[in-house]
């Protein structure tokens, strides 16, 4: 449990810069939802452009707990594990989704 | 002295008396060493007593012809070594006022893997390939930051992921790398310690100065013990301070009593406010971290506790504490000097700080250096607060896994260091030198203004003044040393001698004798001392009878000796496994009284072959 606070309080402090390292995906994500606006529906373009969004910002850690973006450590030639890699996409796509859905609701004109 | 003292004294000496057959009765021995019949000059004779907690040393004049007056009666071993030779030993049993003449004879080493292992740290290193500067440098600076890498605890071979874990637990410990680095250290001493001999050819030759000097230790402590800093106090005692155990150690030379002193609880966890971290095991088990030490005219110590962030007075007479916070954001109180207003000065280092303390007033102010820069500027604000967050997971390195200096690929670049201080004899202002940024700093003691120069050496550590007023600085990361003017604002440098070119030194500390102005200066990864005339410029060198003899500050007691503690971290990797106090006495202890006769020739007790692996 300790280990899991730990990692959580980490990559809280980190977020800045894993939004940083994720900049080019973070663009794309955004050109996407922008782009398909015609043919997909809201939720269905949120969801997608997040899952772009979470490859570039989803961490790796190594042997501290140092995160850094899962595609600059293959980039650097570290070794990556594929399910711990395929587990962080997950949970940073879900908690993308999750937090951008809400934003986006309260800033919707319901909300004003 | 109290009378409570003279009275404790006379019990403690009384009972060492009883237990040991009378310590500090000399008796004498004289002899020879030699090989094949010619004399081995520079040879280091030890006698070593009964329990192995004192050990009495002098080197052979160009004869081969010693003369050592052993403050310890009864069964010994004594020891000849010199470099490419083996050890030779003898058992005897001397009286107080007796004496004994030995002759020794050394047998040449020649099987290969003896040799190597009769070598120095410095040797062993030369065998490692750095892939770059960037490595080497990194690795002179933050591998040897606190012990020898290259003897024989750290040298055994050892396959590419033992390493890494190595060097992983050494970051956890405050080696600045960055992943890189860490990744090429990793890799070249995986491949340059794979168990086979070096065959370095060391130069040594015989200096007539040896013929006079004797060295003293004094084992204390256990393999756990990390004496970091050694200071004489007014009635020429040494005292020690433990920073692993929160204890200061005091040693009468005279009669050989060590006592302890601990220090007074804090409400803090262990390892301070650095409890996030993981210090050496073992080692680290108190709470405050007594680092360096200065006393007072009124004859109080001034402790800086660098784990608690606290400063300390010790009052040797009444063997009373007092603490004083700091603040917990002002991290790592590092070494400490007393000007002639009694104010007490003392760098703190991991937040780019000095401290000035007013004893009457008991007034505390923290004076924040320039940044040096953008990273270092993060540094100096984020890393109190990191460490705060850290401690709420005790000893798991969390700032590991946050620092700049791993991500931003800054390294100890990310910092700036003030270690070393000093007062100006002459104007009473106030030096630092900053280890990672490479520059020393002038505080006025009265305005507070600063002025930083740039170094030409790397690494300035911990520095002093001469009478004069010249400002002296060890350069660490470039085994040099370097004379500052504050009149003229010119540096000289000097390199320091080694021996052999591809070998390299990490000075450490240094000091300058007030009464003849020699510069005495640590060397670390040889196992030798220096003293450096100022005069001829020209260093005389002092091999330390003791394999893995890691210096830290040098101080100078009233007879004549110069002194510090064997602090290798950890304690257990020196040779014997524990630490201890060294005083050397460059002329002896007794003045002109057992000098050998007069150096007519000159020898050299190591071979020179022009050979490298």
């Amino acid at each position: 449990m300790q280990t899991f606070l730990k990692v959580v309080t980490i990559v809280v402090l980190m977020a800045p810069l894993l939004a940083i390292y994720g900049v080019p995906f973070i663009v794309s994500a955004k050109l996407f939802h922008s782009y398909t606006v015609l043919w997909l529906r809201d939720r269905t373009r949120l969801v997608f452009a997040c899952g772009i969004a979470s490859l570039g910002v989803a961490p790796a850690f190594d042997a501290f707990w140092a995160p850094k973006s899962i595609y600059l450590r293959l980039f650097d030639g570290d070794p990556v594990n594929p399910g711990s890699a395929a587990l962080s996409i997950a949970v940073t796509w879900i908690v993308l989704t999750l937090t951008v859905g809400a934003i986006v609701r309260m800033r919707s004109p319901e909300h004003i | 002295m109290s009378h409570r003292r003279v009275l404790s004294r006379g019990l403690s000496a009384a009972a060492t008396a009883l237990a040991a057959l009378g310590t500090a009765q000399a008796g004498t021995l004289h002899g020879t060493v030699s090989s094949g019949g010619q004399p081995v000059a520079g040879a280091m004779v030890t006698a070593i007593d009964a329990s192995e907690k004192r050990r009495d040393t002098v080197y052979a004049d160009a004869q081969g012809r010693f003369t050592l007056s052993v403050d310890f009666a009864g069964a010994m071993t004594v020891r000849a070594r010199a470099p490419y030779f083996r050890d030779e030993t003898r058992r005897i049993s001397l009286g107080a006022e007796a004496s004994s003449t030995l002759a020794f004879s050394l047998e040449r080493l020649s099987v290969a893997e003896e040799l190597s292992a009769s070598l120095p740290a410095s040797a062993h290193l030369s065998a490692l390939a750095w892939p770059n500067q960037d490595s080497r440098s990194a690795f002179i600076s933050q591998c040897n930051y606190c012990h020898q890498v290259g003897n024989a605890l750290t040298r055994g071979p050892r396959d590419e992921a033992a390493w890494k874990t190595t060097v992983g637990r050494m970051e956890g410990y405050f080696a600045l790398l960055t992943p890189s680095q860490a990744k090429e250290i990793t890799n070249v001493l995986a491949k340059g310690f794979d168990g086979k001999p070096v065959a370095a050819v060391e130069n040594r030759p015989y200096q007539p100065e040896l013929s006079h000097a004797k060295v003293k230790e004094w084992v204390v402590g256990d393999a756990m013990s990390f004496i970091h800093d050694t200071d004489v106090g007014q009635e020429d005692d040494l005292y020690g301070s433990d920073e692993g155990h929160d204890l200061i150690w005091r040693l009468d030379r005279h009669d050989g009593h060590i006592d302890q002193f601990r220090l007074p609880d804090i409400d803090l966890p262990e390892g301070g406010v650095f409890s996030g971290v993981q210090l050496p095991i073992g080692v680290f088990t108190g709470k405050h971290g007594p680092h360096s030490m200065a006393q007072a005219k009124d004859g109080r110590f001034w402790i800086t506790n660098a784990l608690s962030s606290t400063l300390a007075s010790f009052d040797p007479a009444t063997k009373q504490f007092k603490l004083y916070e700091l603040g917990r954001t002002h991290l790592y109180p590092h070494t400490v000097r007393i000007d002639k207003e009694g104010i007490v000065w003392f760098t703190i280092t991991a937040s780019n700080e000095v401290g000035r303390f007013d004893p009457k007033t008991e007034q505390f102010t923290a004076i924040r250096l320039p940044h040096n820069g953008f990273w270092r500027a993060v540094s100096d604000y984020a890393f109190p607060y990191v460490l705060k967050i850290a401690a709420w997971f005790p000893k798991q390195n969390l700032q590991l896994a946050v620092s700049h200096h791993r991500w931003a690929d800054q390294g100890r670049d990310a910092f700036a260091f003030p270690y070393g201080i000093d007062v100006n004899p002459s104007d009473g202002s106030i030096w630092y030198a900053k280890l990672y940024a490479h520059k020393i700093g002038r505080i006025d003691p009265r305005t507070l203004e600063i002025t930083e120069f740039d170094t030409p050496l790397k690494g300035p550590r911990r520095l002093r003044f001469d009478p004069e007023g010249n400002l002296w600085i060890p350069a660490f990361d470039e085994g040099g040393l370097m004379k500052f003017d504050p009149r003229t604002r010119r540096f000289e440098t000097y390199k320091l001698p080694l021996l052999a070119h591809n070998e390299y030194e990490v000075p450490y500390a240094l000091n300058v004798n007030p009464k003849t102005g020699d510069v005495w200066i640590t060397s670390n990864m040889s196992d030798r001392v220096f003293r450096f005339d100022p005069k001829s410029k020209t260093f005389v060198t002092y091999a330390m009878p003791t394999r893995v003899t890691w210096l830290r500050d040098l101080v100078f007691a009233k007879d004549g000796g110069v002194c510090s503690s064997s602090s290798n971290l950890p304690a257990y990797g020196i040779e014997g496994g524990l630490a201890s106090f060294v005083c050397l006495y460059p002329d002896g202890e007794h003045e002109a009284t057992d000098k050998p006769a007069t150096v007519t020739a000159s020898a050299s007790a190591a071979p020179i072959r022009l050979v490298k692996n």
